[in-house]
This record gives C-alpha cells, structure tokens and sequence, in this order.
C-alpha cells in the first residue's frame, strides 16, 4: 500500500506540469502585444504613432493609439521592462468635438517634440486639427473665410498633412514652433488657429502650371530656419517642391521644382500616402491606391535637391503605411501590407526593407514580421511607427484591436536588426 | 511346554464329556419348539386350555421363562373372552410362576400390574350380581338359559394380552458373550440367552479359546427362534480383556484408519501375536499399548487414561458446510460444521468460504471446556466501486498525460520560436494560454487521477459491508464418576 502510494507520487511528479514556465516563456518572447485596453472603441488602433519622441531622460516609451467607433485617443505606456499600460490621458474623441473620424485618419508626430497632431474632417466648414503632448486640443481650420477669399471652394476633409517648420507668420509668435500643414485638394493651410486680428486663416493654392494639383502627400525638406514643402500629386504623380511660405497663406504658389517626366514616380498616390523624412536630402515616397481603386503600391527613395529617385522603387501590392527605423547603424523602411497572406492565411504582414544610400538594394525584404498565431483578417500592418523606447527605436505594428511592439528583431539572415532593448528583465 | 500339553489335553477331554448333554438339549430343544408350535396354532384356533397346556409341555421341555408367560397369556385371554373368574385367576398363577422364573424380567412391572387388574376383576366377577334373588342357572343348562357374561372391566381391556414369539441363543460351549449388530454397542448378554426380539440383527457370539461365531437372525414375534451355535476351539487365539478407568473409551486395534473396534471394557479374541491398542477418550490423552497375545491365554489391558490439557472446539453457523476452518493457519476441517479437539491455549481460528469474507478470532482454548463457535459469514461485497474509481483514474491519468504532452508540445515550440525568432511569438500568442491551460489541466488530472487511484486502491482492500462474525460459547466438560457392571471409571459430559 506504502510502495502504491509512492509510485503514484513518483509518477504524479514526473508527469507533473510546471505551467509557470509558460509565464516565464512569455517574458522572454521579443514583441509585446497588447489587446485592446479599456477604451471605449470597438476598432482600436485604426492609427498609431509615437507618443514620447524619446527626447528626454525617462526610460520606456509612448504610443499615441486611436481608436474608432467611437473614436478615442490614449496612449499604451510601454515601462523600461516593455510592459505596457494604458496612459491616464485618454480621451473620447466626440467629447471633444470630433464627431466623425476619417476612415484613416492622419496622426502625425512633431519632428522636434513630443506633440501629435490628429487631423480629420470637422464640419462642414472646418478641418479639425488636434494636438497636444499627451493629450488632444481640438484646433479647427476653417475652410471658407481663408485669405483665399471666395475664389476658391475647399473642402473640409484633409488629404495629406505634414509637420514642418513655418516662418513666423505676420503679427503672430516670432518663434513659431513646428506645426501640422495640412492639405486638401490643392490647397494647404498652415495651422494658425487664432490668426491676429484682422488674418484670416491662411490657405495657399498649389499650382503647377496647367497641371491640377490633387495633394495626397506632403512631405518637408530643410531649408535653412524653416522647411520647404514637398507635394505629391495624385493626379499626375509627380514630386513637387513649394517654398515653406505657403504655410502662412497666399493666393497661388507654384512649386519651385519639380520632377520631370524621367524622374517622376510611376503611380499615382491615393489618400493616405506618404513623404517621409529619411535626412536633409532624402525622403522616402510610400504611396498606395485608394481602397476603391486598387492595392498597387510604391516605395522609393528620392533625392530631395534633385527631386530624382535612389535607387529602385518596391512595388509590393497591398501596403498601406510605413515608417522609417533608424537603428542608428542602418536604417529601414517599415511597410505594412495588412491585407497580405501569410502561409496561406490573409493575416497581414510588415515588411523590412534596408535603405542604403543607394536607396533600395534589393526589392526582397531584409525581414518579414507577421503575427506567429494570426487570426483571419487580423490586419496585422495596418498602421505601423517607429516608437523611441529606452534611448533606441522599435518597431510597433498596429492590427485589428491589438498593438505589436518589436523589442528585438532578427532580420531574415539571422542577424539581430536591433537587440533586446528592454531593461531590467 | 509341558503344562500346555496338559491344558490341551484336559480341554479335549472336557469337549468330548460335554458332546452328549449338549445332545440332550438340543433334543429337549425340539421338545419344546414343537410344543410351542402346537401350542401357537391352538391358541389361534381358540382351544385356549389346550394351548395353555401345550405352552407348559414347552416349558417342561425347556425352562424358558417365556413360556411360563405364554401360560398366562392364554389364561388371560380365555378370561376375557368369557370373563371367566377361573381363567383369570390360572393367567394369575401363571404369571407369578414366570416373575418367580425370572425375576429380573423387562416387564416385571407391567406383569405385577396385570396380576393386580385381574384380581380385582375376579373379585368383580364373583360379587353380587345386579339382579340378585334371580333364578340361577342350571348346570347342566336344562331349564332356564344362562345369563349373557359380563363384559370385561374398562381396566381389563386397557392390559395388553399376547403370546409372544422367543428368540433362543445358545451356544456350545455356553457362555459365550453375545454382541448384537455391533461390538461397539458393548456386550448384549451371554449364551443361554432367550428373550424377544423383533427384526434382523446379527449376532456376534465370541468365547475365550474359541471361533468367534457370526450369524444373522430375523425374529419372527410369533414363533420361537432358536440359535444354536457350535463354537469351534481356537487353539491360535488369545483372550483380551481390555478395560479403562475411563468406561466407554474407544478401542482401536492395530489399524486407527479402521475405526474403532468397541469401547471398554472390551472381551475378545485375537490372533496371537504383536498388536497395538489405542485407547482414546475424549478430554484425555490417548494411550497406545503394544501387546503380545499369547494363545489360549488372557491377556488383560489395564488402561489408566488421564486427563490432557485439551479442550474441544466446535464451529458452526450458518453456511459452515461450505467454509474451510483452519487453526493456526493449518487446515482443521475441510468443511464445517467442524469438531475437534485442540490443545489448551492460545489459538487463531480462520473461516473461510469462497465469495464470504473470512472470519478470523483468537480464541482461548481451556481443558475441559468445549468453546462453541457459531460463525456468521457475511458475503463479500462487489468491488464495482473500486474498479469504475480505477477507470476513473486510468481516464483522468490518460487526460492528464495527453495534457501534459499538449503543453510539453507547446512549450518547446515557444520555446524554439523565441529562439529562432522566425517569427517571434508575442506576448500575447494565444499558446501560452493555451500551454497553461493544457499544464494546469494536466497537472489537475494528475491529482485527480491520484485521488481516484488511491481511492481505488482503498475501495479495492476496503473492508465493505458488515463484517462476518462469531459468537463464542464456552461450555465446560463436565467428568463424573461411573460405576458399571464389571467396571468403574469416570464418564464425561457437556453441560453449559
């Protein structure tokens, strides 16, 4: 009876399962993936973007999430460790005027601060600009009474939008901080919420010769103390540069350069597209079809003082958003394609393209990320950033209610692209 | 040598002075059958007074006190046919003659009794009668008729009257012990014997330095049945006398598997020779005694039992016919009831019967006491609990390591894919859950199998249902002083 009783415990300690190593499994996985927190959308992360520009001294980082139907603001707060936690600060984006929220909104991160800035439609007569450091201030740019007087109609939904920075704008703060320029159809306006008395809300109309202007991208490069303004248009995909002035407002501006025939990008960019800042003389060019129209894509690097392409461009189907991972040794584009298969399953995916000075070596991603248990229609890749996290940048991956943070990522030779960057695990 | 010789020689001389009076009476004997048989068939035929006289030749030829009997029953029987006074009082001096014959007579109480009755009807008989001053009848019957007799007397017809048949044993010589059926019974008489018996039996006539002589009898009460036995010398025998303090100890010779061949004391021949004698009795230990019978001699075997320091130990109850017993581990009956003897002390007694649960006491045996067990088996219980709680446990054991390979599973793919990194789980992979879920279920089945498993195993060695049962009864045997004819001894009894 004694020799039953121990070989049952024998038998029952071999066979016994420590289900605490799942736990410590699970700390040592290199993405963090959070579920949608306790906010009130139903379809959290439609967009994402850094919240912290990882300026400061304070470990961990922040990503500015929003979420739609109803459509909120928060931030996951990611501590030094990578665990991540909902931010104090979110917000219901219709208690603060924002009742309808673009199918893809624009979230845009300031080049020299922490702020994000939210422009979506408004009413009627007004675009809403939202930013703040942590928070939303509800800003409108009204769309009739612009010093383009009544010779223009525009329309109050945004088609593109950058930061940059403005001259000082007449009557108004001498050392004006970067701020959003927003587009719609061929119009740009500055973000000067509360023009001087007297100043209408600035608005300046492109021109490119007899060419109509359909902005769908709008993108910066430096010109001394303020930027310049680089416009791809969607109706004849061509790369076109404007002075920074238009951000102040004027009757008509017609670019000072342009991309000739050679040299212009071979697709017409849809609303949502990209010029993204790769150094003072690069940007990188991410356009994608409206949804209606198609899933053709584009990805190519171009020479911001020749307004001529480096390199060759990657035309992978189905992206639908990007972001530029300066590893500080090397740098990559992020691309999401959301609506991609991945072994045989329409999950999503992110794809890694080196940017070498030569643009893009090769049109094979240096590493694909993808969910490792995906469900279907998951949309893995269908906002991606780069957030600043303990002094370095990761990758982070929206999806359908579930936001991806890469703390380490091997590329696809075996190579570690970045290294654990957690602490204090 | 020579004193044997002589013995011899005077024996046969005796024998052949013997040859001719044993041939008078076997004459004499036939005297008396055809006497008695006459006397029968008169007596059927109502001829009372020849029958009565018939019966008298009989017992003039023989001296059977029967016959004097016989003599009175035929009386008695005329008398109350006729309810004659006179008939009446011959059967009365009839049956005082055979209660002078034989005084020791079986029913010497019922003939008294009958004598007393039929005097007190003479004197009924002679009295007064009813219709005094009455004319009385004539001898001769001229004149008036007699008056119709009276009927007997209520007590008169109560006694039981008949002639009875007589069953004769002799032997030449005489003297012989008689056995009857059986030697164990001990010795029924000696030769001339006469009496009445009824039935087969066989008769086992036995005599120092002679044949011993078998023969089966059917007595017809009716008749006289005579056994005339010639019993033929033995030079080769000798003569046992075998007797115990103990009266009634049982007597083995030579051979115990045959059973016991009489009880003491005990007469017999036997083979000259070595023989060996067991003398057993119950509460005391067993003699055994070699003994070399010489022929032509008597060989007396004086056998001193004492008591042992046994007791006896009876088990029985319901269902024992089929239950093995066993003391000490050792096989004491193969099926009960079983009754033993066992020595004194301390003893573990063991009942055990297929599909019952056994039953198992220690128990004190003490000298002299019976100790009575009566066993109640209680029948085993079904071990259905035991084997489903098993089936249980095989079944949860096997959800538990299908489980725990589950989780194992997961774990080492986890494992290799956050190694590899291709790509890296994240956090929140649902297999971790999963992993979990499947280790705490496993871990869960263990317990749950090692609970149905241990108490599998206690339902399986569990004593179910009321165990089975003994009442002990302890008796004591009692010893007490017997004296019979010819011995003394002590007898035993049981008494509670």
């Amino acid at each position: 009876m004694r020799t039953t009783i121990l070989c049952l415990f024998a038998a029952a300690s071999l066979a016994a399962c420590k289900w605490t190593e799942f736990d410590d499994l699970q700390n040592q996985t290199w993405v963090t993936s959070t579920q949608k927190p306790d906010v009130k959308s139903i379809d959290y992360g439609v967009v994402i973007q850094r919240g912290d520009d990882g300026s400061g001294s304070a470990t961990g980082g922040t990503l500015a999430v929003i979420g739609a139907g109803p459509g909120t603001y928060s931030e996951l707060t990611y501590n030094q460790a990578g665990a991540s936690s909902l931010g104090t600060t979110s917000l219901a984006l219709a208690a603060q005027g924002i009742m309808t929220l673009d199918p893809s909104p624009i979230l845009l991160a300031s080049p020299k601060s922490a702020e994000v800035a939210l422009v979506t439609t408004g009413d009627t007569s007004s675009i809403i600009v939202a930013t703040g450091t942590h928070t939303l201030g509800v800003h409108q740019l009204s769309v009739v009474t612009t010093t383009l007087g009544n010779t223009v109609t525009i329309a109050s939904t945004p088609d593109a939008a950058t930061y940059m920075q403005p001259a000082p704008f007449p009557g108004g703060d001498p050392n004006p901080a970067p701020g959003p320029l927003v587009a719609s159809g061929d119009v740009v306006m500055g973000t000067i919420y509360a023009p001087p008395a007297g100043s209408k809300q600035p608005a300046c109309k492109l021109t490119d010769g007899t060419n109509p202007i359909q902005v769908r991208a709008l993108g910066v490069v430096s010109a001394g103390a303020t930027d310049d303004v680089l416009v791809w248009n969607g109706a004849d995909g061509k790369l076109l540069k404007y002075p920074g002035s238009v951000f102040n407002g004027c009757p008509t501006q017609t670019p000072l350069a342009s991309t000739n025939m050679a040299s212009t990008p071979a697709f017409l960019p849809g609303h949502g597209s990209q010029i993204l800042t790769i150094d003072a003389t690069h940007v990188l060019l991410q356009g994608h079809q409206d949804v209606a129209k198609g899933t053709g894509s584009f990805l190519q690097v171009y020479d911001t003082t020749t307004l001529s392409p480096v390199g060759a461009a990657i035309t992978t189907d189905g992206m639908r958003g990007a972001a530029i991972l300066n590893t500080g040794s090397a740098m990559y584009a992020v691309a999401g394609y959301p609506s991609s298969a991945v072994n045989g399953k329409a999950t999503g995916k992110v794809l890694l393209f080196a940017i070498t000075p030569a643009g893009f070596a090769t049109d094979m991603p240096a590493e694909t990320l993808y969910d490792a248990q995906p469900d279907s229609n998951e949309l893995f890749g269908r906002c991606v950033a780069v957030m600043p996290f303990n002094g370095k940048q990761v990758i982070a991956v929206a999806a359908d209610n579930e936001i991806f943070v890469y703390f380490r990522v091997q590329l696809a030779d075996g190579t570690p692209l970045y290294d654990e960057t957690r602490q204090g695990r | 040598m020579q004193s044997r010789v002589v013995f011899a020689v005077w024996l046969a001389i005796c024998a052949l002075a013997l040859r001719p009076a044993y041939g008078q009476s076997e004459a004499a004997l036939k005297k008396a059958q055809a006497a008695f048989d006459q006397a029968q068939a008169e007596f059927l035929q109502g001829k009372y007074d020849e029958a009565a006289r018939s019966f008298q030749h009989a017992y003039d030829a023989r001296p059977f006190p029967s016959f004097l009997y016989n003599v009175a029953a035929t009386f008695h029987t005329k008398g109350k046919k006729a309810s004659d006074p006179v008939a009446y009082q011959k059967a009365i001096d009839a049956y005082r003659k055979y209660l002078a014959a034989d005084p020791e007579a079986p029913d010497k109480a019922k003939v008294e009794k009958a004598i007393d009755v039929l005097e007190a009807e003479i004197k009924r008989l002679k009295g007064p009668p009813a219709g005094a001053g009455s004319p009385v009848a004539a001898p001769n019957g001229a004149g008036n008729t007699a008056p119709p007799a009276p009927p007997p007397s209520e007590e008169v017809k109560q006694l039981e009257v008949k002639v009875r048949g007589l069953v004769v044993i002799e032997s030449e010589p005489s003297n012989a012990t008689i056995y009857l059926d059986d030697k164990r019974k001990g010795a029924f008489g000696t030769t001339p014997w006469s009496g009445t018996l009824e039935g087969d039996h066989k008769v086992i006539l036995e005599k120092r330095g002679y044949m011993v002589l078998e023969k089966t009898i059917s007595a017809d009460p009716t008749k006289l049945f005579v056994l005339s036995g010639a019993m033929a010398p033995a030079s080769f025998l000798g003569w046992v006398e075998i007797t115990s303090n103990v009266p009634g100890a049982e007597i083995f010779i030579d051979d115990k598997t045959v059973g016991a061949v009489g009880k003491t004391p005990l007469s017999q021949n036997l083979p000259k020779g070595k023989h060996t004698f067991w003398i057993s009795a119950e509460g005391y230990d067993e003699v055994k005694q070699e003994v070399d019978v010489i022929p032509n001699e008597v060989t007396p075997i004086r056998i001193q039992l004492k008591g042992a320091p046994v007791g006896r130990l009876n088990v029985t109850g319901p269902g024992i016919e089929g239950a093995k017993i066993a003391i000490d581990g050792k096989v004491l009956c193969e099926r009960g009831p079983c009754q033993k003897r066992l020595p004194e002390g301390d003893h573990t007694i063991t009942v055990t019967r297929h599909d019952y649960k056994p039953f198992s006491r220690r128990i004190t045996i003490q000298a002299k006491t019976e100790s009575q067990i009566r066993v109640t088996l209680a029948p085993t219980q079904s071990r259905s609990d035991a084997f489903v709680t098993f089936l249980l446990a095989a079944g949860f054991g096997g959800g538990g390591a299908y489980l725990g390979l589950q989780a194992n599973q997961l774990r080492d793919a986890l494992k290799k894919e956050i190694a590899a990194g291709k790509p890296p789980p994240d956090s929140n992979d649902p297999r971790f859950l999963r992993g979990k879920y499947y280790a705490i279920g496993a871990d869960a089945a263990f317990a749950i199998a090692g609970i149905a498993a241990l108490s599998a195993v206690y339902y399986t060695f569990r004593d179910k249902g009321a165990p089975s049962t003994g009442v002990i009864d302890v008796r004591s045997i009692a010893l007490t002083p017997s004296i019979g004819p010819g011995y003394a001894g002590l007898g035993m009894g049981v008494s509670w």
